[in-house]
């Protein structure tokens, strides 16, 4: 790999770091091509071939991440890393790997691709590591369910899944497991 | 008095890296060449590429010129430099039956199919040293080299593969077949990719071991032989030669031989009950780069002695022996402890004060009861 | 090429002259950092949990801070501004020798300022002055794991760990009490995050630990040699174990002030004079003590 590209998974982790450890926080990822920060670039300097996925609702994005990663297909349940192509699970957020007692890190990160992100006040209300007190995050463009859902798989702490959103804008927000899902 | 300063330790260590090469430039000798360290210390080479994990005897050569023969230091360059090279694929297996031998022995048996070619080995040398190579006489050399190769016969017959001992045991129904079901790998383990976990695969324990440093292996498994731990090993077969190294082709994905390497493997042998209550023999396997005859048979015992069901010893705990083998991370924790502690001792002297007070505290106030 | 010639290099190195020296950026191969990345963030999705992952080699030997090299090379960009201390200090062999090596093969600015960093790597030390959610510390870890001290079974403590199980270090604790009249650990203080893991954070003195409480930094623990990743997140609690009636309690440095700078509120290091009679005190922080001592006029 080219010295640009190494530069630009370095530049795209550190956005997504600062994700995580502020969950709830709304990122701008960084911008490389004209057409702003994809999927692609964001799980690019994750996901290699020694990691599997699987799109929810999207074959065409299936095959542009499997030749931009070089990272295997999977089932949603055995796979390490689920891209909700239009904010939604479908249902199936719960039997996707939420790794075990001794090894919760095997737990899979869900990316949800939303309409958009924003910090207003009236959305749902995160607390926990990571949270000064309690943060509010707004999401357009997630299935009504999905969060229920995400209480109940994340409800057996330090087992379950963390998620990572990405709206149209190129913003990025974290929940990882830790964090409290509250209701406004 | 003078307080250290702060930016000082930038020149001290330069300097120190300076004094270290110096050493060894000193002399009046004139510099070594990477080829007669490749030539005339093969053996270190040979050791040096295992645990190094690297098979590649000029750099290896480099490497134990570098570090002033110092094998572990060598073996941690080796390593280093890995980590910088990309990764291509995995080779395909093969069978050491494709092995050109150049040594192949059993214990087992007295005569095995194919004989007992003993080989270039150390073994039955008498341990005198020789004075005579104190000169650096070329004539000497060359007439040595003549009378190794004077009135051999002609017509020897040399077989082009050597049968595996074990095969023979195998078919007569006196091996137990080591990979049982439960334990079938679906996918090989890297160990250089993802960590060790416990109890660690087969294919994990054997990687972890081919790049075990020798004398730490050595240590564990004389341990077993000489009784702690219930393994009573025979050598089954020993066999040293040339591997040949296959690679799926990049574009038809046909096999293609690449080179080939040098290889010791050792096949140990000792008695278990099978799970049909059938007593068999059970095997243990080592394999490393190059000619290293206590490595290999350390490891075959190691990888009997660790998949004990019940372990007796640390030899036979497997979390034991496979966290405390690698000499480069053994090396460099046992070198870690130079470096400077000085915040952690000073909490700890604080600790210690304060525990000694309390202790005296005490130590007087019971005095004091016992007087009343 | 020789440590002693990247060491000869000057500070001022930049990117594209590790190029020329035939290293990519960072070092290590992409695989090798993905892995990390992995790590990372499910680290920090569970805060005190140690997270397994494959750790490379480096030309830096095990047990030199490998582990926490391979997570700053992992995340750095060339515009950061790293600051590397060994038991506070900048100057000292472990931090000359690290922060060499990253600048050679990432290019970035070195400080010996705390506050204009925004990467610091550290052996055993949280500087001084409190870092920012701007910032990130990387620490460097020898023995990840907490309970080694009353368990040397890896498969041991990970059950441990799975089902919370940690009577057996409350025990070891409460003996300590009885022997000695208190607990005894030093550095490598337990504390219990998020509620959750007991973890070991490090060997920071106790000083030091109450810094990682509800901070604003996120802190990432890097132990190379024993391959485990672990994180604490800004905001999260972290407790360190103590009992009703014996409380945790950091060193006691009262009377006492750095010879240099004058601080009475910073951890010193105790410093034996050539006699082997005399005792003086300087601040551990050298960075810290550089600024105050500019302002401070003796």
């Amino acid at each position: 790999m080219d010295q640009t590209s190494t530069i630009r998974d370095h530049t795209m982790f550190r956005v997504i770091l600062k994700g995580m450890s502020h969950p709830g926080k709304v990122y701008c990822l960084p911008v490389f091509t004209g057409e702003g920060p994809s999927i692609d670039d964001l799980l690019g300097c994750l996901m290699d071939n020694e990691v599997c996925f699987a799109v929810i609702d999207d074959r065409n994005l299936e095959t542009v991440l499997a030749r931009h990663t070089n990272s295997r297909q999977a089932s949603s349940e055995d796979a390490d890393y689920i891209i909700a192509s239009k904010g939604s699970t479908l249902g199936k957020l719960g039997g996707f790997k939420r790794g075990s007692l001794e090894y919760p890190d095997t737990g899979a990160t869900i990316i949800y691709l939303v309409e958009e992100l924003s910090e207003a006040k009236g959305g749902i209300v995160l607390s926990g590591p990571g949270v000064k007190g309690t943060a509010s995050l707004r999401i357009t463009g997630l299935d009504p369910g999905e969060l229920q859902l995400l209480r109940e798989v994340n409800s057996e702490f330090p087992l379950g899944v963390d998620a990572i959103f990405l709206d149209r804008c190129g913003n990025i927000a974290c929940i990882p497991r830790s964090s409290q899902i509250g209701v406004n | 008095m003078g307080y250290v300063a702060v930016k000082g330790g930038n020149e001290a260590i330069e300097k120190a890296c300076q004094l270290f090469a110096y050493e060894r430039t000193k002399g009046q000798s004139p510099p070594l060449g990477i080829d007669q360290i490749r030539e005339q210390l093969y053996l270190a080479i040979d050791r040096v590429m295992g645990e190094g994990s690297l098979y590649a005897p000029d750099l290896a050569a480099l490497a134990i010129k570098q570090s002033a023969g110092d094998t572990f230091e060598a073996s941690f360059m080796l390593r280093a430099f890995r980590a910088t090279q990309q990764r291509l694929g995995y080779s395909l297996p093969v069978s050491t039956e494709k092995m050109r031998v150049v040594r192949r022995i059993s214990s087992a048996f007295k005569d095995i199919p194919g004989g007992q070619i003993l080989g270039a080995t150390s073994d039955y040398t008498l341990r005198l040293l020789d004075f005579d190579l104190l000169k650096n006489d070329e004539a000497r050399r060359c007439a040595f080299r003549e009378k190794v190769f004077s009135n051999l016969p002609t017509d020897a017959e040399i077989p082009s593969a050597f049968p595996k001992v074990i095969s023979i045991l195998r078919r007569e129904g006196l091996l137990a077949d080591t990979i049982e079901a439960a334990h079938k790998e679906s996918r090989l383990s890297d160990i250089t990719r993802q960590p060790l976990a416990f109890p660690a695969s087969r294919s994990a324990s054997l990687q972890a071991l081919a790049r075990g440093e020798t004398g730490g292996m050595l240590a564990l498994a004389y341990s077993s032989m000489r009784g702690y731990g219930n393994i009573h090993p025979t050598l089954g077969e020993l066999r040293i030669g040339y591997l040949p190294l296959t690679m799926p082709h990049p574009v038809t994905g046909k096999p293609y031989v690449v080179g080939e390497v040098k290889v010791t493997e050792a096949e140990v042998l000792a008695r278990m009950q099978g799970s049909d209550g059938v007593p068999r023999f059970s095997l243990g396997y080592g394999l490393c780069f190059g000619q290293n005859e206590l490595k290999a048979i350390s490891m075959a015992m190691l990888d009997r002695c660790t998949r004990t069901e019940k372990p007796s010893s640390p030899v036979e705990d497997q979390e034991f022996v496979l966290y405390h083998i690698d000499g480069i991370e053994a090396m460099g924790f046992c070198n870690h402890w130079k470096l400077p502690h000085y915040v952690d001792f000073l909490s700890d002297l604080d600790r210690l004060r304060k525990a000694q007070n309390l202790a005296r505290t005490r130590n007087l106030s019971e005095n004091a009861d016992a007087d009343v | 090429m020789l440590m002693y010639e990247w060491l000869q290099k000057d500070d001022e190195l930049r990117a594209d002259k590790a190029q020329t020296a035939g290293y990519p950026f960072g070092f290590m191969d992409d695989g090798a950092k993905k892995e990390i990345r992995r790590s990372i963030l499910k680290a920090v999705a569970i805060p005190g949990y140690q997270a397994p992952y494959g750790s490379r080699e480096m030309p830096i030997a095990r047990g030199w801070g490998t582990g926490g090299i391979q997570i700053t090379l992992s995340i750095v960009k060339p515009d950061d501004i790293l600051k590397v201390i060994d038991q506070g200090c900048d100057g000292s062999v472990n931090a000359v020798n690290i922060k060499k090596f990253v600048a050679m093969v990432a290019g970035v600015t070195i400080t010996t300022d705390t506050t204009a960093a925004t990467i610091i790597q550290t052996r055993h030390r949280i500087p001084e002055e409190r870092m920012t959610d701007q910032q990130i510390l990387v620490l460097q870890v020898p023995y990840p794991e907490a309970l080694r001290e009353v368990e040397p079974s890896e498969i041991e403590t990970r059950r441990m760990h799975a089902e919370a199980d940690y009577s057996r270090m409350w025990l070891y604790l409460y003996e300590d009490i009885v022997n000695y009249g208190e607990i005894t650990i030093s550095y490598r203080y337990p504390v219990t995050v998020n509620g959750r893991y007991i973890t070991d954070p490090s060997p920071i003195p106790r000083w030091d630990v109450p810094k990682l409480h509800m901070s604003e930094t996120l802190f990432l623990f890097g132990a190379g040699r024993e391959k485990r990743i672990y994180a604490i997140p800004p905001h999260t609690t972290v407790a360190p174990l103590e009992f009703e009636d014996h409380k945790f309690r950091t060193e006691n440095f009262s009377g006492k002030a750095c010879t240099r700078c004058g601080a009475t509120d910073t951890y010193l290091d105790e410093v034996i004079d050539n006699a082997g009679v005399g005792r003086s005190y300087f601040c551990s922080d050298s960075g810290y003590c550089d600024k105050r001592r500019k302002t401070w006029n003796r």
